[in-house]
């Protein structure tokens, strides 16, 4: 059995990808799983809901998101904790 | 009864009259709803977390008197995790007679979801479906009668702001608590009430296909680029405008109406009138309190208070302050803040004692400590900010510049200080951003004259009572003796004349009382910005000392009294000594 050639080989891509935090402003994608943060709900953030990014802050500083008319303002480790699909 | 005792600030609980709840999510209009019912005027902003602890006020429907609590706004009632949620649970655990409801048409679904949680409580409720007027022009239409069937409640659509239909509210308010009934369709557990919610709003709600979304549409503001550079700009007209437009009402209107007419008039009735030398002395000597306790409060503060709060009430009415909180967010994280902070420091440039009490909405007692800390060390208040500017725009400009740059760059230390004392990282971030709207200008007028009455009666009142002590003082020779005693820390340390002592003593007092006295000083313009920092880092005031009291603890008060004070003195002494070498240096 050949061993991987680790300079061509390439694991599947990080779950990073699909998270909340990964989308680019603009991008649009449906929730598929939240951590258990109790106000997300209340909020918006819940499954099934289309999200869009629409604003990334400098720093270590939060994302914008719009959910139904609604802008929320999401910490990005939160944020890395949403899973979506586009 | 025939007679009610009234009580202007709060309304003792009557037994006698049935109560009304007033709940919602945050910053939906219940404050607006309450002033409206009750006369009396709440802080309306368009940010939530504006009433951070319940007012109680009275209303009338039909000549019968009712009692209207308003409940700090919140999502959800069930975890009960911070403050405000836990006083709401409290609320509806006093079994009110009747909850008014108010519904938010642009937030319906979290709306209906703790509107479902609140009918749990068996509570006769009516609901008002506030903010009508935004939704519709986002070309949104809500039908009222689903979601008052689904549920089996009373909807009144309504628009708090303008007072549109709330005569209706009240006459369906009346008809509920005189029929009581609490027959509510509710379905159990959160998901399927979120189900459930999902189905009335999709039954209830007409959209268009690409609805008109302003905070889309003004997104920009809270992209780094270009949001910052127009925050930087924003923060810079509105410090600018502060500034200019105060010392213009100062220079061409008070000022010379007090100098040319009052103070005149004043002086001549006096000597025409009292022969005693000291009583003379008292009322319009170097202290005389007829002509400083005029000048002081109402020429040279109150042209900033009036500048600086009719600012701060645009920024808050727009709802641009959370989005600056956004912009600003990464940058306080590095100091252990969540990003808005900048809304309590921005209200210390106010008054203290409110910075403070709106610290209560930041989600971490650390964050809270800290901001009390920074705003008593290092943020001026406005009255400071106005004595300021009076004493050094026409010596330095360049000293009041100094003075001001110094501020914000201890304001910085202090907060990378309190942080390392205390290694707590910032809470997660998430709220949710208010609709950026356009200020009514009655509403702003009104809130503005009331933070003017505020100053008048919390700031001007006591400032006039301790310019009178300190004349009696000053004519009986107590204040000089005090001034020898204090020589050592005053002349020796700071270098500063030995009157110079008054300001320090009266400083305890107020904040500008540190500043005033040394006005009529003859002193060099590096002892004028000794004096001044010492100032601006000294005891914020008593008010501020027993607020920290209050919202903290006896050791927090006396810890920050006797920090602020060494501090104070600490540095100014070193900047007498580094003036020296750089004078020397460059002289």
């Amino acid at each position: 059995m050949q061993t991987p050639n680790t300079h061509t080989y390439h694991p599947t891509p990080p779950i990073a990808l699909n998270t909340l935090f990964s989308m680019e402003r603009g991008d649009e994608g449906i929730i598929t799983s939240i951590p258990d943060v109790g106000l997300l709900a209340s909020l918006g953030v819940r499954i099934g809901k289309t999200v869009k990014m629409v604003a990334k802050s400098l720093a270590k500083g939060p994302c914008i998101l719009h959910i139904n008319d609604r802008s929320i303002v999401i910490d990005r480790e939160i944020a890395k904790q949403i899973i979506i699909r586009k | 009864m025939a007679q009610c005792h009234e009580n202007k600030s709060s309304v003792p609980m009557a037994h006698n009259h049935k109560t009304i709840l007033l709940m919602g999510l945050p910053n939906v209009g219940k404050s607006a709803i309450f002033s409206r019912y009750t006369n009396m005027h709440v802080t309306v902003s368009n940010y939530p977390g504006t009433t951070v602890e319940y007012v109680n006020g009275f209303m009338s429907i039909d000549e019968i008197r009712y009692v209207l609590k308003d409940a700090p706004g919140v999502y959800n009632i069930k975890q009960g995790i911070d403050a405000a949620e836990q006083v709401a649970i409290d609320m509806l655990n006093e079994k009110p007679d009747a909850v008014l409801f108010v519904l938010d048409a642009l937030n319906l679904e979290s709306s209906l979801f703790l509107l479902m949680q609140v009918l749990e409580y068996k509570i006769p409720t009516v609901v008002a479906l506030n903010r009508n007027d935004l939704s519709q022009s986002r070309g949104i239409t809500i039908d009222e009668r689903i979601i008052a069937n689904r549920l089996n409640v009373d909807v009144v659509p309504t628009v708090a702001l303008e007072g549109k239909s709330l005569d209706a509210l009240k006459t369906t308010l009346k008809n509920r608590l005189d029929n009581p009934s609490a027959d509510f369709l509710l379905q159990e557990g959160d998901e399927a009430r979120w189900e459930d919610v999902e189905r009335i709003v999709k039954r209830a709600v007409k959209r268009p296909v690409d609805p008109y979304d302003p905070n889309e549409k003004y997104a920009f503001l809270i992209r780094p680029f270009p949001g910052l550079l127009i925050a930087i700009l924003m923060l810079g007209l509105a410090f600018g405008l502060v500034i200019g437009l105060g010392m213009g009402l100062r220079q061409f209107i008070l000022l010379p109406l007090l100098r040319e007419g009052l103070f005149p008039f004043i002086e001549q009735s006096v000597t025409a009138f009292i022969t005693n030398e000291s009583l003379k002395n008292v009322l319009i000597g170097d202290y005389g309190f007829l002509i400083k306790g005029i000048e002081w409060p109402f020429a040279l503060v109150l042209p900033y208070v009036i500048s600086f709060y009719a600012m701060l009430s645009i920024l808050e009415d727009t709802g641009y302050l959370p989005r600056l909180a956004v912009l600003l967010d990464g940058v306080f994280k590095k100091i252990g803040l969540p990003g808005s902070s900048i809304i309590p420091l921005l209200l210390g440039y106010g008054c203290g004692i409110p910075a403070i009490m709106a610290t209560r909405s930041l989600p971490s007692k650390k964050a809270r400590l800290s901001l009390a800390v920074m705003i008593s060390l290092a943020v001026p208040c406005v009255s400071q900010t106005g004595a300021f500017i009076a004493l050094l725009s026409e010596r330095s400009l360049l000293a009041l510049v100094f003075v001001f740059a110094f501020s914000i760059v201890t304001l910085i230390i202090t907060g990378f200080v309190m942080d390392k004392m205390n290694k707590e990282k910032a809470p997660f971030t998430l709220y949710e951003l208010p609709q950026l709207l356009m200020p009514k200008p009655r509403i702003l007028g009104k809130k503005i004259a009331m933070r003017i009455k505020y100053y008048i009666k919390d700031g001007a009142t006591p400032m006039i009572i301790a310019i009178f002590f300190t004349a009696f003082l000053y004519e009986f020779g107590v204040l000089q003796v005090i001034g020898e005693g204090l020589s050592p820390v005053v002349s020796g340390w700071l270098r500063l004349p030995e009157e110079a002592s008054t300001p320090l003593l009266l400083g305890v007092i107020r904040r500008e009382l540190a500043v005033l006295p040394l006005f009529d000083m003859t002193l060099t313009t590096l002892q004028f910005i000794t004096a001044a920092i010492v100032a601006l880092l000294y005891v914020p005031c008593i008010a501020m000392i027993a607020t920290l009291a209050k919202e903290f603890n006896g050791r927090v008060a006396v810890g920050v009294f006797v920090f602020t004070t060494v501090t104070a003195i600490g540095i100014g002494g070193l900047i007498a000594r580094i003036g020296e070498w750089f004078l020397i240096l460059f002289a």
